[in-house]
């Protein structure tokens, strides 16, 4: 897969989830990034066959689409080299296929960007802005977004553009391919350098002069720790600490000192 | 004419909210990014950017992942910000809270949009059927102005709704003790969350 045809289906790709919906997904915004193969290849009476097929349930990574719609459009060349009276078992296998390698894809995009890239940039990005605030660089906010976006995007657009082209040569034996591709390493690497930034993030609170102090701040933190292994979520807690807060200050406790 | 511009900076926040998921991806509608640059816009981009950043934070371990409709945070963020800058500004301490509670009430609206959306693909599906040339253009333009325009008049209600309960809210004294507890809290605990979501699983 290469030209203006490939650039067509990348650039298409950044609508894939804008009809998103409960029933059937990113259905529409994959049969509409690859249309454009669908009507380099299919006759009129076929094309409208190919187009339907398309609308069928699909959900995945947005970015790791690219993968499946360069392995679609493999298949979609192999059943226009099929006779007509057998095409309908490998429709329905390039259908399963299809939601399968969705289900795949969604797993190893959702740890990689989801779970490990964008966390770990967030946290390189606040570091960023908070080292450049002591060197009094002003103002530091554009250069800490730079710090998250620029590499978040390289990166997200490089995959949306190379996953086409994998896609596409690997075809059916594409999940035999992302099995031996990095992407379980390099999540790893990436949330325990995240891991190790957050917690010098996490010592810079503790001494805070606008905070509440080390020791509350420790104590406050390791309680939260502890109700976070039960899956209470961090914005819970504030809620729970703003409430706290206030239910103190309406008993006449000051706990600011 | 504060107002007119309030107005504007929630058709902006409109407009960076379809990045999440209707276009591109490109992480512009995320806290971080949308509370640092609507807070540009209006005027304070430091406080755009902390609350975007503790917004960031809390919000690090809720995945958008198939179905799942988690608190908005592009709305929380973009509520925080106008609600903290333009006509009767917010402290800070108290904007937070209150984008939280925005992006928290978000969540059905979006759930109708989705399931909008739904029917303008059946809509689509039967007219392909019948050998009519897809009309892709159409079917994308109007499921993008649908959530453009619901996050816009949802933000319109919502942010001077905020603005007014909320600097009610603020004159109770406790109300103002107790998030200035939690604003100086904030930090530790948003970062706690963090750690939490990134350590190696």
């Amino acid at each position: 897969m290469r030209g203006t045809l490939k650039l067509e289906i990348a650039l298409r790709t950044l609508l894939l989830q804008s009809v998103w919906n409960f029933e059937r997904m990113q259905n529409a915004g994959f049969a509409f990034a690859i249309d454009p193969w669908l009507e380099s290849r299919w006759e009129k009476r076929d094309l409208v066959r190919a187009r339907e097929r398309h609308l069928g349930y699909f959900n995945t990574q947005p970015y790791m689409a690219s993968f499946a719609l360069g392995a679609a459009a493999r298949l979609e060349d192999l059943l226009a080299g099929v006779p007509e009276s057998r095409r309908k078992e490998g429709e329905l296998r390039a259908a399963k296929f299809k939601e399968v390698l969705g289900a795949a894809l969604a797993a190893l995009g959702d740890s990689l960007f989801w779970g490990a890239l964008r966390p770990f940039l967030v946290v390189l990005s606040v570091t960023f802005f908070i080292v450049l605030r002591q060197y009094n660089i002003d103002p530091a906010w554009p250069w800490a977004l730079a710090a998250f976006l620029v590499p978040y995007n390289a990166a997200a657009l490089w995959v949306r553009w190379s996953a086409l082209g994998h896609g596409y040569e690997q075809g059916e034996k594409l999940p035999i391919a992302l099995a031996s591709m990095p992407f379980k390493t390099v999540a790893r690497a990436l949330r325990l350098a995240g891991t190790v930034l957050a917690l010098a993030l996490l010592m810079a609170t503790f001494f805070d002069p606008n905070g509440l102090g080390p020791v509350p701040t420790v104590g406050l933190a390791a309680v939260c720790a502890g109700f976070l292994r039960f899956r209470i979520a961090a914005r819970e807690m504030y809620v729970a600490v703003l409430t706290f807060g206030i239910a103190s200050a309406a008993a006449g406790l000051n706990l600011l000192g | 004419m504060e107002w007119l511009k309030l107005a504007a900076l929630c058709a902006a926040a409109a407009a960076l909210e379809l990045d999440a998921t209707a276009v591109g991806q490109f992480m512009l509608s995320r806290p971080l990014v949308s509370g640092a640059l609507l807070g540009a816009l209006a005027g304070q981009p430091l406080a755009g950017f902390t609350l975007g950043a503790l917004l960031e934070l809390f919000l690090m371990g809720e995945l958008p992942v198939g179905g799942a409709l988690p608190l908005n945070g592009s709305i929380a963020a973009s509520a925080a910000v106008l609600t903290a800058a333009g006509p009767q500004p917010l402290d800070p301490a108290w904007s937070l809270p209150l984008g939280l509670a925005v992006g928290w009430a978000f969540r059905p609206i979006e759930a109708r949009i989705r399931q909008a959306r739904s029917g303008l693909v059946s809509k689509f599906e039967s007219k392909l059927r019948s050998g009519s040339r897809p009309d892709w253009l159409g079917l994308l333009t109007i499921s993008v102005l649908l959530e453009f325009a619901a996050v816009l008049v949802f933000l319109l209600c919502a942010v001077p709704l905020a603005k007014v309960l909320g600097g009610w809210w603020w004159r109770w004294s406790p109300v103002r003790e107790g998030a200035a507890f939690a604003w100086k809290a904030a930090p530790a605990l948003a970062v706690v969350g963090a750690v939490y979501s990134l350590k190696p699983q």
